[in-house]
């Protein structure tokens, strides 16, 4: 189809989990018949396992499909897919730059929810035409009037006309179709202009390197053109370029403003390849990037160690093949006196983290120990210079710090109103500062807190999850430093310090956590041959105690009529059996007991 | 070096409820056995192979007539020119006088009761057919007899034990004059009836065990017997040659169902169950691969009071077992001199885990 930039359509589909995105993206796909019925394989877009199993988007992604509408014209749709989680916002807001509109998708029985707003606000900041679309009209619950109102008080925007559907039965879906064309606006840019494409995502493939998915803002990119990377500087000698179809990438000879494609150009590395730099020809160059590139920094932490002390490298290559996928996966070698080698590694949020552990662990066959997530600290030495510090390990003896301060996340709950107190216990008891509440209508409400990262990393969602019968949604975004009382909280086993379980921790938790720390660890130890005391401590002073008993009888007494291979049989299993244990010190410290330390219960 | 003998006799007239060994009930077929028992040991005939200890074990060799394990022990001085320490094990309600005068004065010169305890509860407990005034009259039986190397076998952590009722064994037993005494932990063994019926709940526990084998040491070392294995204890020159064998990892030849062999480097042995062995003619082995590696040396010498000499090792895996030893040697539970290292008995309680530390870079 011949390039007519007013028959163009860029879009992206937005809603909280579970609210029918990618079902929807199934029937826009099927309906304009990009793909053949036996080719649908459910939920299309989300294509990591992962993904699937979790029900959420983590790495976008984009199709260009046609479709001929009432009008009798032709039309091109890029849709383009977000990640559905608050970890990825700057990928999400990189994709919603690359649309001219966002369909809103909001659940017919559970209306509006926490991601819902922040991804709408994101989409309404990028200047994007919203067209919010009711979805699970046939669920019995649904109540699509009570809806429309929500969307139109809380979001503002007219909604009393939004096409009422059903993603999973096929209903109204041509509606949809329609109001893309007609709600949507077509794409600007000039042809001739000089080229600036934006890249919102990339993957790593292994025999053409990096895939780099552009939207074209300005000019027009060509194959066989020499390219520039904006922020990075880097070149590269084009390859192919093409559009996105459902199912493979399909070549093209040029990509003109407003289109969606790709680019395969050798790159090796994808930290060439930054989402939300500017793709200019390195010929004739544009004068400015687009505006809003960032680098995305971590915001979360940990050191991550292979449980056999062996597969160090292997580690290492599968770090460096993940992070082939993903530039906001940081990481670099750091060495634990109680785990040996491993790296310490960065995140966008938990979520990341669980993500990248999971698909150590599973892509890549790894029995991993993992060290207690940490955020980053702004350290005032007493010399007046500033230090970060990600690593417990590194933190400065008391008596240089002048001040300390940690990260301040605002945490926007929506919930039930049942669940009002309950919610209001779990934040004040994780140091959230209460900043206002307000009723969505009669039976929910926005909460509003102040909350330090520290307290979210660990088991937030789960802890609101569980008190809120699953009932509640959350979104943050970062707000800044403030003072704080922090204090490093170290765990002895037989009078030795191990490394890689201290953490920092507000002062006035120090204790109760350390407790539980050290119940933890009890249980998960088994005996030795020695008693092992198990100790948290701040500087020398000593908060808690649990002691593993020593095991006393492990001895086969009798001599079986010269039947050495039994007891030599014995003997290999127990050396095996101590391999699989960390030595820290003279303690053996199996695998679990790291972990049960990380899953510290609220109660 | 002249090797070790072993001859597994798997009858008893009645099974312990704790037993795990190979044996049965039935003994009809005992003639048959010991003739391919003989033909057996002929097959090592001609070889110039000499041995140096002869090991009867069971099952309960004292229900044989005498006559026939002098025979065996008579075939065994013919094929391997054998000389000095014949040992036989014995029930002492089955070892009388004649019995034991016979296998004296075919050259038997060892003899180990099955005694297990002095307290009449503890022995029904056990299931054992004999009383405690059995073994007192047994002991004097082979005394009589001649047999100077006299051995009880006491068992540790059984159902009802407690330390006064173990001492009351030790000093009754040390009485008895005994020149060896073996005191072995009781391990309950899956299949037995005394794990079906879960008898560990009549156990002393496992701290009070341990105490009790301390006890064990100490006691025995007070009536003048020096424990030279984590189960072994011996007046001077009464330790077990042919045992010491096994810990000192020389070769030994082993006949009978379930009689294990390491011979000319290699560890083999006979499938368990008596009739089969009979079916096959004694000529079915199961093979467990070379024996003798300085791993196992080391695992077995370490058993030893005497322990291990590590002089002849790789300077990595000696200093690997040097650095490893030192937290026990802290703790009391190994002793190092020089490039000689031992267990002490607080380390013998938990050989296991010591064990596969020491050794775990070999």
């Amino acid at each position: 189809m011949a390039y007519q930039q007013d028959h163009i359509r860029n879009f992206c589909i937005i809603a909280h989990i579970d609210h029918g995105k990618s079902t929807l993206a199934d029937r826009i796909l099927e309906q304009t018949s990009a793909v053949a019925l036996r080719d649908m394989e459910e939920q299309l877009l989300d294509n990591m396992d992962i993904e699937r199993e979790r029900g959420i988007t983590i790495k976008a992604r984009a199709v260009k499909v046609n479709y001929h509408a009432d009008n009798g014209e032709d039309y091109v749709f890029n849709l383009i897919d977000t990640p559905g989680h608050v970890d990825f916002n700057y990928e999400v807001s990189r994709s919603l730059a690359a649309c001219e509109g966002a369909v809103l998708v909001v659940d017919a029985s559970q209306g509006i929810e926490a991601q819902t707003l922040g991804n709408t606000y994101l989409a309404v900041d990028h200047g994007l035409e919203v067209l919010p679309v009711v979805n699970k009209i046939d669920l019995p619950a649904a109540d699509p009037e009570r809806v429309c109102h929500e969307i139109e008080d809380i979001i503002g925007i007219p909604a009393m006309d939004a096409p009422r559907i059903s993603a999973k039965q096929g209903i109204n879906i041509h509606e949809v179709l329609e109001r893309i064309v007609t709600d949507i606006p077509a794409p600007k840019g000039d042809p001739k202009a000089p080229l600036q494409a934006l890249i919102f995502d990339s993957y790593y493939d292994s025999y053409r390197g990096v895939i780099v998915y552009i939207r074209v803002k300005e000019g027009t990119l060509r194959k066989d053109s020499r390219i520039r990377m904006m922020a990075t500087g880097a070149e590269f000698d084009v390859v192919e370029i093409g559009c996105l179809g459902a199912t493979n990438l399909v070549p093209c000879d040029e990509l003109k403003a407003g289109e969606v494609g790709y680019i395969a150009a050798s790159i090796k590395n994808i930290a060439d390849t930054r989402v939300g730099d500017t793709v200019t020809d390195a010929l004739a160059p544009a004068a400015e990037p687009l505006p809003g590139y960032r680098k995305v920094n971590p915001m979360v932490f940990c050191g991550i160690y292979p449980a056999d002390g062996a597969k160090y490298p292997d580690l290492r290559e599968a770090l460096e093949k993940l992070q082939l996928n993903d530039a906001s996966l940081s990481f670099e070698p750091e060495t634990s006196v109680a785990l040996g080698f491993g790296f310490r590694c960065g995140f966008l949020g938990l979520l990341h983290l669980e993500i990248i552990q999971e698909r150590l662990e599973r892509e890549f066959n790894l029995d991993l120990i993992t060290t207690a997530p940490s955020v980053i600290y702004r350290i005032t030495l007493t010399d007046g210079s500033v230090v970060f510090i990600d690593n417990p390990t590194n933190y400065p003896d008391p008596s240089v710090i002048q001040l300390a301060e940690e990260p301040i996340v605002r945490a926007d709950i929506i919930s039930p109103v049942d669940f009002v107190g309950n919610i209001m216990d779990l934040c004040t008891g994780r140091r959230g500062e209460f900043k206002n509440m307000q009723y969505l209508d009669e039976t929910r409400v926005e909460l509003h807190y102040e909350i330090p990262l520290n307290e979210i990393i660990y088991d937030f969602f789960d802890a609101l999850k569980s008190r809120t019968k699953g009932y509640a949604s959350f979104d943050y975004s970062f707000l800044g430093y403030r003072p704080s009382k922090l204090v490093k909280l170290d765990i002895l086993l037989n009078g030795e310090v191990v490394d890689a379980l201290s953490f920092i921790v507000f002062e006035e938790r120090a204790y109760a956590r350390g407790r539980k720390i050290c119940e933890k660890l009890k249980d998960n130890i088994p005996r030795q041959l020695f008693e092992v005391p198990v100790q948290a401590a701040i500087g020398g002073k000593i908060i808690a105690r649990e002691t593993v008993k020593a095991m006393r009888k492990d001895v086969l007494a009798k001599c079986y009529g010269g039947d050495i291979t039994r007891k030599k049989k014995l003997l290999e299993k127990q050396k095996e059996g101590k391999k699989r244990m960390r030595q820290l010190g003279s303690v053996e410290v199996p695998q679990q007991a790291f972990m049960a330390v990380l899953k510290l219960d609220d109660d | 070096m002249p090797l070790g003998i072993y001859i597994h006799i798997p009858y008893c007239a009645s099974k312990c409820r704790y037993c795990d060994f190979d044996s049965v009930t039935d003994f009809a077929g005992r003639q048959e056995y010991v003739r391919v028992l003989k033909s057996e040991i002929r097959r090592y005939a001609d070889k110039g192979i000499s041995a140096d200890s002869l090991f009867f074990g069971g099952g309960t060799p004292s229900v044989m007539e005498a006559e026939l394990l002098a025979e065996l022990a008579e075939c065994c001085r013919e094929v391997f020119g054998l000389k000095g320490e014949i040992t036989t094990e014995a029930n002492p309600d089955s070892a009388d006088f004649r019995w034991l005068k016979t296998l004296a004065d075919a050259g038997f010169t060892r003899v180990s009761f099955g005694a297990q305890s002095a307290v009449e509860e503890e022995l029904r407990a056990l299931g054992r057919r004999h009383n405690a005034a059995a073994v007192q009259e047994a002991m004097a039986a082979a005394g009589e007899a001649g047999f100077c190397h006299r051995n009880l076998d006491v068992m540790v952590g059984i159902p009802f034990q407690n330390a006064e009722s173990l001492d009351q064994t030790l000093t009754t037993f040390a009485g008895l004059g005994p020149d060896h005494i073996s005191a072995y932990l009781l391990k309950i063994e899956e299949g037995t009836p005394f794990y079906r019926e879960r008898m560990e709940r009549f156990c002393p526990g496992e701290e009070e065990t341990a105490a009790l084998y301390l006890q064990t040491v100490e006691t025995l070392r007070e009536s003048g017997f020096e424990q030279y294995e984590i189960s072994n204890f011996a007046k001077p020159g009464g330790e077990c040659r042919h045992n010491l064998k096994y810990w000192r990892c020389e070769e030994y030849l082993g006949f009978g169902p379930s009689a294990h062999s390491f011979y000319q480097g290699k560890r083999f042995y006979h499938p368990r169950g008596v009739q089969q062995y009979l079916d096959t003619d004694g000529c079915m082995f199961l093979d467990e691969g070379p024996g003798g590696d300085a791993e196992e040396r080391l695992m077995l010498a370490l058993r030893l009071s005497e322990g291990a000499d590590l002089s002849d090792l790789p300077e990595n895996q000696y200093r690997s077992i040097l650095t490893r030893a030192r937290k026990y040697q802290k703790a009391g539970m190994v002793q190092i001199q020089g490039a000689r290292i031992h267990l002490t008995p607080e380390g013998f309680l938990v050989s296991n885990g010591i064990l596969a530390d020491l050794l775990l870079e070999l």
